[in-house]
């Protein structure tokens, strides 16, 4: 999901960068009305965090290993605008130490996946989990919210490069950036995470968010929402 | 006397797994943990070495790394490209980073997002062009919703030319990122970030995680290797997720007491909630003299290519 460089026009990565910047903004004014001075080390912790977790592999079934975006359980566990800062805080460092995500393509990727995930995680759990107090009804709430929000992003990427052939083309036709129409494009990322990268966007949050429901639930934000 | 917890019954079973892959999970997750730490060093060592853009102060490559992305993304010639490619490679040598070990590195990532993924491009299915390679005919050609299958289907001219540009721009783009992180410590380019206006609150937030992450790398890395010496069963599902769920909590856990920690200190050192990071002293000679040749050429290149 991380979009390198060179697949997206300026067109696009400049309006996607000032919606970044708008929403990053508005982001940490919310986590400074509750954290006031302990805002600074509180988005460092749930940064790290959230690039860490991004690391973690978990056996799948058929032999395989896959890891997780993680912003639906960062969401989950420290609320959406938190989410967003250190989603993006994480997305950064991959950009400039591993150079997994382009330059020109950061503001794209903070707004796919750290803004359009964890609110779409957030908003899913709460509509799913209603007012129950149910723990099979949570973890299945967890579950679906980070399986719907995960391809939620993913449809939003899709669009993002079905876009490009539109927005910038050659005289003849013939499109500068990612080629493939929003036919291909679109359902390309919605099969892969359909089918598969949702399912362990899903099993990981849904693991870590049944520990935390059962060791620290007064630490668990979307818990605390009903 | 024999301290109680080492009486307790041992609850994760201790057999080989017959199944290596049920382990890979592990390996992967501890060779993440550690090429994070890898890679953060031999970026460290570079950046300390004597060659030409170490030299150079951390805004002067963040505004050329930034300035070149942007002219790589809106030229639109293979043979620019090709050139940047040429220019990018000499700033490697001049740089004294290993030629080798870097282009490997930036040759597979533009591989697989440059070229593996935009082959289909290269078919007249998604633009029209001159066949050089014919792979089907049909006997119409047909439509299908927003899909249409011409009647021959092959390898176009201008599609090749389409894929070896995007490549090129990817390959570039890479490059440039790998300039700047070769050559330059993480929290110089951090530093450097404060002349783009970036809000010194999120400098800081940054800065600080990247410090975290290198706190619970290692932490993990030891876990994982303790949990190695310590097969289970393949099979033994719950368990196994029950050990994740519990390594991810725990270091939550630790994360949140660090947090914890390290605002005590900042407190007891006279943090206040207000952030200001120090300003950068002024450029010297050699940066003047690089920028304004970057300059110079992206002038001539915005004029010849564009």
């Amino acid at each position: 999901m991380h979009i390198p460089d060179g697949y997206l026009s300026p067109q696009t990565y400049l309006p996607l960068y000032g919606a970044f910047i708008a929403v990053a903004a508005v982001a940490v004014k919310k986590v400074k009305e509750k954290f006031d001075r302990k805002m600074v080390p509180f988005l460092g912790m749930a940064a790290s965090f959230s690039f860490l977790i991004m690391m973690f592999n978990i056996p799948i079934p058929g032999g395989t290993t896959g890891h997780a975006v993680g912003a639906a359980i960062i969401a989950l566990l420290l609320g959406p605008w938190v989410a967003f800062i250190a989603v993006s805080v994480a997305l950064i460092i991959q950009a400039l130490v591993f150079g997994d995500g382009g330059i020109t393509a950061i503001g794209a990727n903070c707004i796919n996946m750290a803004f359009v995930m964890p609110f779409t995680a957030w908003y899913a759990f709460k509509w799913i989990r209603g007012k129950t107090v149910s723990s099979t009804r949570i973890s299945v709430a967890a579950f679906l919210s980070a399986y719907i929000s995960l391809n939620v992003a993913a449809l939003v990427t899709g669009i993002e490069f079905g876009i490009q052939p539109i927005l910038a083309s050659g005289p003849e036709g013939h499109p500068l950036y990612a080629p493939y129409p929003l036919g291909i494009a679109v359902p390309a990322m919605a099969i892969q995470h359909l089918f598969f990268f949702g399912f362990v966007e899903a099993i990981v949050t849904l693991l870590i968010f049944r520990y935390f429901e059962k060791n620290f639930p007064e630490m668990t934000e979307a818990l605390k929402m009903a | 006397m024999i301290p109680s917890f080492l009486k307790e019954k041992e609850t994760v079973s201790q057999a080989r797994p017959s199944n290596r892959r049920n382990f890979n999970f592990v390996d992967r997750t501890a060779k993440n943990m550690a090429a994070f730490m890898l890679t953060s060093m031999r970026q460290w060592n570079a950046s300390r070495r004597a060659g030409l853009l170490q030299g150079l102060d951390a805004r002067v490559k963040v505004v050329f790394v930034i300035v070149y992305i942007i002219l790589v993304s809106l030229t639109h010639k293979v043979e620019f490209q090709l050139m940047l490619s040429g220019l990018f490679f000499l700033l490697f040598l001049a740089s004294k980073i290993n030629p080798l070990s870097v282009y490997l590195k930036i040759t597979g990532l533009a591989f697989f997002f440059g070229f593996i993924v935009f082959i289909p491009a290269t078919l007249n299915l998604f633009a029209p062009g001159e066949i050089i390679f014919l792979i089907a005919q049909f006997e119409k050609e047909r439509t299908w919703l927003v899909y249409h299958i011409p009647k021959e289907i092959g390898v176009t001219r201008e599609g090749l030319l389409l894929v070896a540009r995007i490549s090129l721009k990817v390959f570039n783009s890479i490059s440039l990122t790998f300039l700047l992180t070769s050559t330059t410590g993480f929290e110089q380019i951090l530093k450097a970030l404060k002349m783009l206006k970036v809000p010194d609150i999120f400098l800081l937030t940054l800065s600080l995680s990247y410090q975290y992450i290198f706190i619970f790398s290692q932490t993990i890395l030891e876990t994982y290797q303790a949990l190695k010496m310590r097969w289970w069963e393949r099979g033994a599902r719950a368990e196994t997720n029950a050990i994740l769920s519990g390594r991810m909590g725990y270091l939550f856990r630790k994360s949140w007491e660090k947090y914890d920690q390290v605002y005590h200190s900042m407190v007891a050192r006279g943090y206040t909630g207000e952030i200001s990071l120090y300003h950068p002293g002024a450029l010297r000679l050699r940066d003047y003299l690089f920028l304004s040749i970057a300059a110079l050429l992206f002038t001539a290149c915005l004029f010849f290519f564009l």
